[in-house]
């Protein structure tokens, strides 16, 4: 390698990393400073209300809980849904495998917007208009498209060869999903049931349109605090999304380093 | 001699459609009524239609046949791994032709060990005790007993994942035995392993013989290994038709039909025309004549092993003279190919240290041979 | 139980599965659109489709919809693939980067967005920086860069957020099989940049493109991305329906229930899309 493209290549490097941290710095600052306005280059003060009411104010901490709540609920709703859909699918035919890969991926790919106008008109002919369980069902479709793509891997995926050898060496159904199924699934389970919670986590139109405004979540809280111009709460507000998100993906991607070579 | 493992009138299927063409064997799809053909599962059609039988105790039928014969789908339908459209599977006696695989007393090893990439070796091989209830202690004691008897004892705390070639076949082993398994059934154990670790792996299957009762059915398209480890041999036809299970020298010896001997391999294949009179009946290639007593008049192929054949410098013998156009040293013998005068040419094998070359005359003697009629 | 049963059971029970758990709420969904558009339900009157078809603001909605979808569709894909082959090897400087450069992966779009507007906005950092190296004088000599009819920042958001979608995909690609083509290719007498040129790349294309089709109906589709960045003249089409179902009158309700069918159809097409490149990807 020459001494141009080596240092074209940190050059790229230096510009990738600017890239990638820029924005969440940014965010950090921004939560963190009261007072910064134009034209000035580094905040005036530092400042930790924004954060401190994220737990203080009723409101906020509203919307933290709901958001919490709601990702919870639909990880595990979905996930538990999901695993046995895209087993079956991944053990049938070619044909069927590809129309449940379809229908999930349609329910990824309708506009938010889309979807929840028409979400909007069912939850109310159910009653469940502005209340958190219609926004949880809303939300677990989109979230049940994706794991049900995930699992449809995985099970495509899978070794039926374990199954088997188990199966020959004398262990029933039942026995064959508690000792060898289940503990290989482990891993799966876990990055679908993270998956599913930043699904739900950082749906916006969805929670607007089917809540009806009665029910805040963190970004709809986001939202509101920029449109009012207060960009140091927006910022701890989106810092807030983001950085569950960012642990959430570390401890999967720790758990994969961790676990011995599985089936592929 | 206890009777094991009783096969009777299995139809075994093959998944893939309905082939129209007859090259590949599915002469058997024709011989099947269509009113079975639609009984069968979506996208499957019958392979072997009737396979009958049986293995007892201790003894082990090793299964010759080409690639796609069906010798994997026979044994995964007698495992019950996959749906027979026909015929029955008697473990013991007991008819376990309805039953899931778990039921059935037999154990079935993949091709590649199939190791449970969660448990330890140990744990691993306690699998099939641990499964019927047996407390934990009492079956790791065990596993350890039949990992030791294997040659692996030392392995009993490794990650199942961490092991060698040869390792994890023991392992498998060691595992199916302590399913303590009426039937045995081992799916081309031995295919793509080198030399070193096929030795290794053979000599594990014997030892694993010693320690069970069980009936072993070893399919392979290997001789060799056939040899080695099994009892009885029997091959799978180009129709799907098994034939009847030898003893591996008998069946060298005397193969039932040209096309086990074409399977074996280790025959040249002398064509000729059988004949008779009232001096009696023979067997005339382009080599020479042969006393055939028994012999059906018509086409007919002569099958020799290298042992079985004399080379001799040409002109001295009352035989006819033949021209070696080609020859090819191989491992164990000598492939010639010999021209007579009118043009024919024959590929015959002889013994190393064969002296004939390229353009020598020689003339061959057949001490013995096997005769079949082609129809 | 024979054999013929048992395969038509492992074939139903999925669909059945599948029909309830996802069709039932998407046959809703879009039903009700339906519904509305025909003015059945939600406050509407009844719009008739081609009228919507032929309004100016619609049109210019979609225009610029499809632009920022295919724009941003198209940077993240050129930075994904730069960043993986030039990135790609095992030394530390290449694992380091590629860790970074998946870092924006998790964070959810709304932060993206805000995120994206403090620093690029007229006053936002960049622009401060420019006006202290005396690049500008003011805030509004900086480019506008959000609220732009180019839709600059929404770009920028999408490409910080999907780039890193987009990465590791290639880079499993790559490790999958990028070394077996690139040595076949060279040793047959290709040049490294040939190598790259006619193997590399379109193995990687073909590889990617039913994610590509899934960031660019995410993007197509995404309400928070234009709320925070894109302007209001014309609206990305998602905010088209939003402004219309929250207006006053029941013809604009109407036309809400319509443009969301619409984008729906879109969607559609763009699913059926992905599946059968996923077909051919695999």
């Amino acid at each position: 390698m020459t001494a141009r493209t080596s240092s074209l290549r940190l050059l790229s490097f230096i510009a990738l990393l600017l890239f990638a941290t820029a924005p969440l710095l940014m965010l950090m600052v921004t939560s963190l400073s009261r007072g910064w306005f134009y034209p000035a280059l580094l905040p005036a003060a530092a400042d930790g209300s924004a954060w401190r009411e994220l737990f203080t104010d009723a409101g906020r901490r509203d919307a933290l809980v709901n958001s919490i709540a709601l990702g919870i609920g639909t990880a595990l709703v979905a996930t538990t849904l999901a695993l046995p859909l895209g087993r079956a699918a991944a053990l049938s035919t070619r044909a069927v495998r590809r129309s449940v890969a379809l229908l999930a991926f349609t329910a990824v790919a309708l506009p938010p917007v889309a979807l929840g106008i028409g979400l909007q008109l069912t939850v109310l002919r159910l009653g469940l208009g502005g209340t958190l369980f219609g926004v949880f069902l809303a939300h677990l479709v989109p979230t049940l498209g994706y794991l049900t793509l995930v699992f449809l891997g995985v099970f495509t995926r899978w070794d039926g060869r374990l199954e088997e050898s188990a199966a020959t060496l004398g262990a029933n159904g039942v026995t064959r999903w508690r000792l060898v199924l289940l503990p290989l699934l482990r891993r799966p389970i876990a990055d679908a049931l993270a998956l599913g919670f930043l699904v739900s986590w950082a749906q916006v139109a969805l929670t607007l349109l089917v809540g009806g405004g009665a029910v805040r979540t963190l970004p709809l809280d986001v939202l509101a605090m920029l449109q009012a111009g207060q960009d140091q709460r927006a910022a701890a507000g989106a810092l807030a999304l983001a950085i569950p998100a960012l642990l959430v993906l570390g401890a999967s991607r720790v758990a994969a380093r961790s676990t011995s070579a599985v089936v592929a | 001699m206890t009777v094991t493992l009783d096969v009777r009138d299995l139809c075994v299927l093959f998944a893939g459609p309905p082939q129209r063409s007859v090259i590949d064997g599915s002469v058997s799809a024709l011989l099947v009524d269509a009113a079975m053909q639609a009984s069968l599962p979506q996208g499957h059609r019958v392979g072997l239609p009737q396979v009958t039988f049986t293995v007892n105790a201790g003894e082990c039928l090793a299964i010759l046949g080409a690639s796609g014969a069906g010798k994997s789908s026979l044994l995964r339908t007698a495992a019950g791994l996959q749906p027979a459209a026909g015929g029955s599977v008697l473990v013991a006696g007991r008819d376990v032709t309805a039953l899931p695989p778990e039921q059935r007393g037999i154990v079935y090893l993949h091709q590649e060990p199939v190791l449970f990439p969660h448990l330890t070796v140990m744990d691993n091989v306690a699998f099939p005790l641990t499964v019927r209830g047996m407390p934990k202690r009492e079956a790791h004691r065990r596993a350890f007993a039949m990992l030791a008897r294997l040659r692996v004892g030392e392995l009993a705390g490794n990650a199942a994942t961490a092991l060698s070639g040869g390792q994890r076949h023991r392992v498998a082993l060691a595992r199916a035995l302590c399913a303590d398994p009426a039937v045995l059934l081992l799916d081309e154990p031995l295919s793509s392993l080198d030399p070193a670790v096929r030795r290794d792996v053979r000599a594990a299957l014997l030892q694993a013989r010693e320690v069970s009762g069980a009936a072993t059915i070893l399919v392979t398209h290997d001789l060799d290994d056939a040899m080695a480890v099994a009892t009885h041999v029997a091959a799978i036809g180009p129709f799907g038709d098994l034939s009847v299970p030898t003893a591996p020298a008998d069946l060298l010896h005397a193969p039932p039909t040209l096309s086990v001997a074409q399977l074996l391999g280790v025959y040249a294949e002398l064509p000729g025309v059988a004949e008779r009179d009232a001096q009696g009946s023979r067997f005339r290639w382009i080599g020479g004549v042969l006393e055939a007593p028994d012999a059906e008049p018509g086409q007919a192929v002569a099958c020799a092993r290298s042992y079985e054949v004399e080379i001799h410098d040409g002109g001295s013998l009352d035989v006819p003279a033949l021209t070696v156009v080609a020859r090819r040293d191989a491992a164990h013998e000598v492939v010639l190919d010999l021209r007579d005068a009118a043009g024919a040419t024959v590929t015959v094998r002889a013994p190393n240290g064969t002296g004939a070359s390229v353009g020598d005359v020689v003339q061959v003697l057949l001490r013995h041979a096997r005769l079949f009629s082609i129809r | 139980m024979n054999s013929a049963t048992s395969t038509k059971r492992a074939r139903l029970v999925p669909l059945l599965m599948a029909g309830t758990l996802l069709g039932v709420p998407i046959a809703l969904g879009v039903g009700y659109q339906l519904a509305g558009a025909m003015g059945l339900v939600g406050n509407a009157a009844p719009v008739e489709l081609t009228r919507v078809l032929m309004d100016g603001a619609v049109l210019r909605s979609a225009a610029l919809s499809l632009w920022i979808a295919t724009a941003s569709t198209l940077l993240a894909t050129v930075g994904a693939l730069a960043v993986a082959l030039t990135f790609g090897g095992s030394r530390a400087l290449d694992r380091m980067a590629r860790r970074m450069a998946v870092l924006p992966l998790p964070v959810p779009t709304v932060a993206a967005a805000v995120a994206v507007l403090l620093l690029l906005s007229q006053s936002g950092w960049l622009s401060r920086v420019a006006t202290s190296a005396a690049l500008v004088a003011g805030p509004s000599e900086f480019p506008a860069l959000v609220y732009d009819p180019v839709a600059i920042g929404v770009i920028t958001a999408v490409v910080w957020k999907e780039l890193p979608f987009l990465l590791l995909l290639a880079l499993s690609l790559l490790s999958l099989r990028g070394d077996a083509l690139t040595d076949a290719a060279r040793t047959l007498g290709a040049t490294r940049w040939q190598a790259m040129r006619r193997v590399t790349l379109p193995m990687l294309l073909r590889g990617m493109w039913p994610s590509i089709i899934a960031v660019f109906v995410f993007v197509l589709g995404s309400l928070e991305l234009p709320l925070v960045l894109a302007s209001s003249s014309p609206l990305a089409l998602p905010m088209l329906i939003q402004e219309r179902r929250q207006a006053p009158d029941m013809a604009s309700h109407g036309e809400a229930f319509v443009i969301a069918l619409l984008a729906t159809v879109l969607a559609l097409l763009a699913a059926v899309a992905h599946e059968w490149l996923r077909d051919d990807a695999s």
